[in-house]
């Protein structure tokens, strides 16, 4: 009516109200990056889960017994696609357009990383043409060797990046994980390209070793000290969410996981003073038919088939490292001459409780990629390549950026915990490297594999590549297992079914990850 | 001025003429028949004896009787003072006057498309609150699905199948001239618990409606638009109506039902809580041990210390009672089965009490009507209720000047509180997800659910909320306050001309609150959610109707007209978490607020159109019809280059018994239509533009793995995971509509027979995306598909004999076929649903078919069996695994009436049509009924081994598959990954088949001669029953089960039950008085 009474400009104008008024319609990179950052964190959580578990630092019972299907990583798959590397691309887009090389090289660093790992995990996957919905609405699946080997380029073309322009990251906030300090990016990538050239020494030994040599030589910048370390600290609140996943599932009535029985007792019979970090004891002696101990360290064995009974006020949970949650300063009943030293019950006078969440902070970490983990690095790389450094050292330094790292996480961000004394950690590695200088050229390795193995209990991801790769630490057969030891992770149902590529063979795709290698798997 | 004049002039001449009306078949008095001057506007109605009077200006004046039901005379007055009439009743009966669309009176001989119109008396008064619920099985062509037997549950319908791969498919309601939103906003925050929501067109009471009108298909609803692509239904409400037929009427309706649960599982009571024959205090199985006196292989057993104690869960100092005298001994409880009684007792008997009043009162000039009304119903589940109160109040006038006006106004106020009754998928603190497979030893009734200390929950199972403890301290409250109401206004500038304008405002406002008590399980903290919804619609309608009769055969009707409309909607969700103190559920009562991301951010939305259109009518002898439409909209949800779109279509009509002069001692009346209509059908707002969202979650879905914004205080942006299209073009839907009508033997019999075929085009949809493509979803603008259906409406009269017994037939049949025809170069497209269940469109094959898990076969299609486990393989993909389309549909209603007496009763029978059902995979793989209580034997699954890597058949000698010979438990058979329902998607879906005794009515009118001495004119009384009886066969036998318990309510993914609330059954009685 009104609009018969106007002029044909005014209906136009009558009917032009369709720019969604809720939202912004462009980027924003300082608000981009932190997402990128939270995302990565956030997308991790499965795979991290399903890593953990078969890696025998967590158990549920499916993934124990080596099951896994299309809905366990898809969560992951679809947020790191969707969120993650979504906006990583839109970074390099429009930072490039600015020349704001600084958010540039960040986001070509995440996304070598992110790449990288997504590989190791699932072997073939879309590289070339993904993140371009309005292009190309089913991207090709690429080979892992051949993302591999983009990514290196990727790596390079980012630390160039990285000393183009002034790195002025406003506010430094923005990034959440280094705030805008060019160096420590630049310590990343290069402790990237170390872990990638590590990561394919059996398929390619010789770029392996010339590719790691060159980074010695050169003295390019690594990851050197825990405050380097490249990884996600979590934030204390329940609302908004930002407290470590664990935490948000295990401090809680009803829990998802049951602590590995396995990890547990591997720690507690090596008199490993990082039980009482990794773990909370809800009670002091409980017992329960498939789990004779009698500690209060109640898990379940891997590959445990058994329905859940109603223990979850019993069984024992995450601590304080790396999720965030409650230092068990309780007495253990069963210690031994051979395993009080560290694990020492002096001073241990709590008494167990039901973990709610108010208890602890959820203030833990997700450790990407961290200077313990470099140091174990280069001492495989200088064991099984020959490449400079040595390897005793390293193992050592190992350890010790190890058990600073807890220390630092458990007493800061709203964590209170006892930090391990210096004397403690300092007999400890002691202890470990004369167990190290002990064993042949085989056991050395594994005494480095398996100490990395510890440090790396809340990144499940590393130690299952670490394992595909080396073999090490030995792990325990599954009690009942429903299938074999799995070579890639299941591919997304929601990919399988809705890109055009993969749909027709989805079925064979899905049942040959279980035990096709990744490319660098030899 | 001259009008003013003409009156004063008329006076000279004028006299009183006065007369009686009577039938003249049965001679009784015709109350409220119009008698008007012809060619004056002069006129007047008989009262309540039949009785008139009106003043004439000469002898030569023709007046003009009629009233609905009976043929029309005119009589010159000549010199006559009293003039009795009897008036012949229409043999015909067909020729009702119906509402088309855009307001268009139109008899109903001359549509060249089927309509379906129900009065007062099929609606209201048949203990159903709600007016979608209330229409089911009356009208061919309309499939209503209920939620369950939640007071205020929401109601789907379609008509003639869905028409839109992701569009909206219900069709447009109009109230008295004005479109009546239907939306149905779910929950902010699904994954707590959903409860059920309402769709807003329970905000119309039964009790107010006139007549209510299904225009099924394009060729009716093409005037509407867009909004009427799939139908439309048509409500004149009594404050609506254009007329009173005396002097004053008041109606009062009051109705009480009550309300109980219609069927419940039936409850194994052998075996109680526990595992493996082992009785586990806290399991959800009753997979335990037998009970004292069961003849078993598996020793028996008699006691078990209290479940409240387990794990020193409750302590002494909370409930000393389920203690030794030393505090620490747990007391021994018998071991027995309460199964058969935990969900009986929990389910309360509610009730539907119903009081309407309407007044009207009016003359030949115009009239004023008020009504009232109350509806309360309490549901089976404690603290679950609704009411809804109305008042209208309504009026016109014929002006002096060739002016008319009318006008209607509405309040209506709606109070839902409902527990967390059904989870929106399956998971989270659903009341009945926990209630309906308690362990049967587990005695429910007679247990604490409160801790006395703290009020805090009490249950055996860690992580669980008790549901008696749920409904109290859990609920969702709604209170929607809406407003609507029209303003007429219309001029006769010559007698031929008609222009007339409606503007019509309909407006409410939804505010919800969304608790998770203090100290249960779920939620320890307990949380508040606040979520307000405005939504405003306002609509303008212009008409000019030129009426003429061409020459002595041909009659012209056209109009022209133009539409705008404008419809926007408000949202504002506020999350609270921590509540400080117990029962007072404000948000200041909390100790966090944040906002609620809403999906793609999205609190606001404004859309507009506004649309010129045309309909020409032509009349040949009133025995041939032509009719044709045009519509062109121009809509603001579309980029500028596709946003004006023309539509439009011919319908026809022949009464050929008419035409070729046929004898009618048989075939007493035809009519043949065909119709042939294309309608345009715009995007819902801001699908053109990729956005960016502010502080979302970010990470891996809803759980632990997503993190919220601000970070440690730093905000976030991340573009949306939904890919815009910014050439996004109209959809249409074309249609082929062909019937007839047939009336036999003098109308005893009758048949309306309706063939369409529908074809759906150029479909917006929001399709699930390659995650891998940087979306999850992307709004594409293609696609083709049909829906193809026959209705048959009958109605017969086998008896009727001279003492006034009659029995009358009436039967709606429906059958319609909807394919997928083509989804361009896609060979699927699944949308909806979480995790591996959803829906999914296949080209070639029916509509939104259910999508889930597999096992892996071969190629005989044998299951392959795991060796290890004696359990099928899954097969890692997702496929079709039901088809939720009905085969047919069929309502009988038997009516008998035998002087003041009415018996009525409606059959229905809804055949086919798949369903997901988490009832039966809960139910079965829990052990809870006695489907699974013969359980001390050893199963051997069907199938052949299998390699669980490479999915190919083992074969032993000879190169033969192995056909599976691995005896496994009744339990694991039934539980997770095993045969039975409880293992993967495809084993829980099960044909929906059901047949239901639906309604039936016993009604008694007073007779006059009780009523002399009273004041009331009329009283009638009535008992009514609903869902007196069903049987879904094809569903385990001892569930129960009613597929009428869908959870998805309203939407395009249909068949699947997350374990709702049971059905009801209604009895009631009511009484109407007239005065």
């Amino acid at each position: 009516m009104l609009c018969l009474l106007l002029v044909a400009g005014s209906c136009n104008e009558f009917v032009n109200i369709n720019n969604d008024p809720n939202n912004p319609t462009t980027p924003v990179l300082e608000l981009l990056l932190p997402a990128t950052q939270v995302s990565m964190a956030g997308s991790m959580r499965d795979l991290n889960q399903g890593t953990s578990i078969v890696m025998q630092h967590m158990f549920t019972i499916a993934a124990s017994r080596n099951f896994q299907d299309g809905t366990d990583y898809q969560s992951s798959w679809n947020s790191l696609y969707t969120q993650g590397l979504n906006d990583i691309e839109t970074i390099i887009r429009e930072g490039t357009r600015l020349n704001r090389w600084d958010y540039v090289s960040i986001a070509k660093l995440e996304k070598a990383y992110l790449y990288s790992l997504m590989v190791d995990m699932w072997g073939d996957i879309p590289y070339r043409d993904s993140s371009k919905g309005s292009s190309t609405e089913d991207p090709a699946f690429e080979s892992g060797a051949v993302i591999y080997d983009k990514l290196f380029i990727l790596i390079d073309e980012a630390l160039a990046d990285a000393n183009k322009g002034a790195f002025a990251i406003q506010p430094a906030a923005a990034d959440i994980i280094y705030r805008g300090d060019r160096a420590a990016w630049i310590r990343m990538g290069n402790s990237l390209k170390l872990k990638l050239f590590n990561q394919i020494r059996l398929v390619q030994p010789d770029k392996a070793r010339v590719g790691i040599a060159a980074l010695l030589t050169a003295n390019a910048p690594l990851i050197t000290t825990n405050a380097q370390d490249f990884a996600f600290r979590f934030g204390t609140t329940e609302t908004p969410a930002n407290r470590h996943p664990w935490h948000r599932s295990e401090y809680q009535p009803t829990k998802v996981y049951y602590m590995s029985q396995n990890f547990m007792e591997r720690l507690f019979a090596a008199d490993d003073p990082r039980i009482r970090y990794f773990f909370y004891r809800q009670t002091s002696n409980f017992t329960v038919g498939f789990t004779p101990t009698g500690n209060g360290y109640f898990g379940r064995y891997t590959g445990d088939a058994t329905a859940a009974p109603n223990d979850q006020a019993l069984r024992a949970t995450v601590g304080v490292y790396p999720a965030g949650g409650l230092y068990d300063a309780g007495p253990i009943n069963n210690l031994t001459a051979a395993n009080n030293v560290f694990i020492t019950n002096s001073g241990a006078t709590a008494t167990p409780k039901v973990v709610t969440n108010t208890d602890g902070s959820g203030s833990g970490v997700l450790p990407f990629m961290t200077n313990a983990m470099v140091r174990f690095t280069l001492a495989e790389a200088a064991l099984t390549l020959g490449t400079a450094g040595d390897p005793r050292q390293l193992f050592q330094e190992g350890i010790t950026a190890s058990l600073s790292s807890i220390n630092t996480i458990a007493t800061s961000g709203g964590n209170s915990a006892p930090a391990l004394a210096t004397a403690t950690s300092t007999s400890f590695v002691a202890n470990r490297t004369a167990q190290y200088d002990a064993a042949n050229a085989d056991g050395k390795l594994n005494a480095v594999m398996t100490q990395k193995y510890i440090a790396l209990f809340g990144n499940g991801m590393e130690a299952y590549n670490d394992y595909r790769r080396t073999g090490f630490p030995l792990l325990p057969a599954p009690i009942a297992p429903l299938n074999t030891f799995p070579l890639r992770l299941s591919y997304s149902v929601t990919e399988l079914s809705t890109n055009s590529n993969v749909s027709g063979k989805a079925d064979k795709l899905q049942t040959a990850q279980q035990i096709t290698p990744v490319f660098w798997d030899k | 001025m001259f009008t003013l004049f003409l009156p004063m002039l008329a006076l000279a001449q004028q006299r009183v003429v006065k007369g009686k009306l009577v039938d003249s078949a049965e001679r009784k008095p015709l109350p409220g028949t119009t008698i008007t001057a012809k060619k004056s506007t002069v006129g007047t109605v008989t009262d309540a004896q039949g009785l008139y009077q009106i003043t004439v200006s000469d002898n030569n004046t023709v007046l003009v009787f009629s009233a609905v039901g009976f043929q029309t005379q005119e009589v010159t007055v000549g010199s006559r003072e009293v003039i009795d009439i009897e008036l012949l009743a229409d043999t015909k009966q067909l020729s009702e006057v119906v509402v088309t669309a855009a307001g268009i009176k139109r008899d109903k001989n001359a549509l060249g498309y089927s309509v379906t119109t129900l009065d007062a008396t099929n609606l209201a008064q048949r203990s159903e609150p709600d007016p979608l619920r209330a229409l089911t099985g009356k009208v061919a062509g309309v499939n209503i699905q209920g939620s369950g037997g939640a007071a205020g549950g929401a109601t789907n319908i379609t008509i003639r199948g869905n028409s839109s791969l992701g569009n909206n498919n219900q069709p447009l309601f109009v109230v008295d001239g004005v479109p009546f939103d239907n939306s149905s906003f779910g929950n902010a925050d699904g994954f707590v618990g959903g409860s059920t929501v309402t769709n807003r067109a329970f905000d119309i009471d039964p009790n107010n409606i006139l007549t209510m009108t299904v225009l099924k298909g394009a060729a009716a609803a093409a005037l509407y638009g867009s909004r009427a692509a799939n139908g439309a239904i048509i409500i004149t409400t009594k404050a609506g109506k254009s007329q009173s037929r005396k002097g004053l009427e008041i109606t009062y309706n009051m109705g009480y039902s009550t309300e109980t649960v219609a069927g419940l599982p039936d409850y194994q009571t052998s075996y109680g809580q526990g595992t493996n024959f082992d009785y586990r205090s806290g399991v959800f199985g009753s997979w335990g041990p037998p009970y004292a006196g069961i003849p078993s292989l598996i020793p028996t057993r008699q006691t078990i210390p209290h479940p409240l104690t387990t794990n020193n869960r409750y302590l002494s100092a909370v409930f000393p009672q389920n203690y030794q005298a030393d505090g620490i001994t747990p007391i021994q409880v018998p071991y027995q089965s309460y199964g058969q009684y935990n969900a009986k007792n929990f389910f309360r008997q509610g009730n539907v009490f119903e009081n309407a009043l309407s007044v009207s009162t009016g003359n030949a000039k115009g009239n004023f009507t008020v009504g009232l009304s109350r509806t309360g119903n309490q549901g089976v589940v404690r603290e679950n209720e609704i009411t809804r109160t109305g008042v209208n109040i309504g009026g016109n006038a014929q002006l002096d000047n060739k002016f008319y006006v009318s006008g209607a106004l509405n309040y209506v106020n709606t109070v839902q509180r409902s527990p967390q009754v059904t989870a929106a998928n399956g998971s989270g603190a659903s009341v009945m997800d926990i209630l309906m497979f308690v362990p049967t030893s587990f005695d429910l009734t007679g247990f604490a659910n409160t801790n006395p200390l703290n009020g805090n929950n009490a249950y055996d199972r860690v992580g669980t909320d008790n549901p008696y403890w749920s409904v109290v301290n859990s609920p969702t409250t709604s209170k929607v306050d809406r407003y609507y109401g029209n303003v007429v206004v219309g001029v006769d500038p010559l007698p031929w001309l008609n222009i007339q304008n409606t503007i019509g405002f309909n407006a409410y406002t939804d505010r919800r609150v969304v608790i998770n008590g203090k100290g249960g399980d779920y939620f320890p903290n307990g949380n508040i959610t606040n979520d307000n919804i405005y939504r405003q619609e306002l609509d303008n309608t212009l008409l000019v109707t030129a009426t003429k009769q061409l020459t002595e055969n041909f009659g012209l009707k056209a109009i022209v007209g133009n539409n705008v409309n404008q419809r926007l909607t408000e949202r504002q969700v506020v999350f609270g978490d921590n509540i400080i103190f117990r029962g007072i559920n404000s948000l200041n009562n909390t100790s966090v607020t944040i906002p609620r991301v809403l999906p793609n951010n999205r609190n606001n939305f404004k859309q507009r159109y506004f649309a010129f259109f045309t309909d020409i009518s032509l009349d040949y002898k009133n025995f041939a019809f032509l009719n044709l439409v045009a519509r062109n909209d121009v809509s603001s949800t579309l980029p500028a280059s596709n946003r004006s779109y023309l539509y439009g279509g011919a319908n026809a009509s022949l009464i050929f018994t008419e035409a070729f002069k046929m004898p009618k001692n048989i075939l007493s009346f035809g009519k043949l239509r065909a119709g042939y209509t294309q309608v345009g059908n715009e995007a819902t707002p801001y699908q053109t533009q990729t956005v960016f969202i502010a502080n979302p979650i970010l990470g891996a879905g809803t759980g632990t793995g997503g993190i919220a914004s601000p970070f440690n205080g730093q905000s976030t942006l991340t573009e949306s995971d939904l890919l815009a299209n910014a050439s996004l073009k109209p959809e249409f839907i074309t249609e082929l509509e062909l019937g007839t009508e047939l009336q036999f033997f003098n109308n005893r019999i009758g048949i309306d027979i309706t063939y369409y075929n529908k074809i759906s085009t150029s479909q917006i949809f929001t399709v699930n995306a390659a995650p891998s493509t940087g979306y999850t979803q992307r709004v594409i603008n293609l696609g083709k598909s049909s829906n193809e259906g026959i209705e048959i409406g009958l109605n017969a009269k086998p008896i009727k004999l001279d003492n006034g017994f009659t029995w009358d037939i009436t039967a709606a049949f429906t059958r319609n076929r909807n394919i997928i025809r083509n989804i361009g170069a896609l060979t699927e497209l699944p949308y909806g649903g979480f995790s591996d269940l959803g829906s999914v469109h296949i080209a070639g094959q029916p509509y939104g078919q259910i999508r889930g898990s597999t096992y892996a076969r071969d190629d005989e299609g044998n299951l392959l069996v795991n060796p290890n486990t004696g359990k099928p393989i899954l097969s890692g993909k997702t496929t079709a695994i039901g088809n939720p389309n009905p085969d047919f549909i069929l309502g009988v209603t038997n009516t008998f009436t035998y002087k003041g007496l009415t018996l009525s009763a409606l059959f229905d029978w809804k055949q086919g049509g798949d369903m997901y059902s988490f009832t039966a995979y809960e139910l079965l793989s829990r052990g809870s009924t006695r489907d699974t209580e013969d359980r001390e034997a050893i199963l051997v699954g069907p199938g052949v081994l299998g390699d669980v890597n490479t999915l190919k058949p083992i074969l032993g000698a000879e190169g033969k598959k192995i056909p599976n010979n691995i005896g496994i438990a009744v339990a694991d058979y039934y539980f997770s990954g095993g045969f039975g329902p409880g293992g993967a998607g495809e084993v829980n879906v099960f044909d929906a088949t059901v047949f239901r005794f639906r309604e039936v009515s016993l009604g008694y009118q007073m007779p006059k001669k009780w009523l002399a001495k009273t004041p009331f004119g009329s009283v009638v009384l009535s008992l009514s029953g609903r869902n007196l009886w069903y049987l879904a066969p094809n569903f385990p036998k001892y569930l129960n089960f009613d597929p009428e318990v869908s959870s998805t309510g309203a939407g395009n993914s249909q068949g699947f039950d997350f374990i709702g609330i049971p059905t009801t059954r209604r009895m009631g009685v009511n009484l109407r008085f007239s005065f």
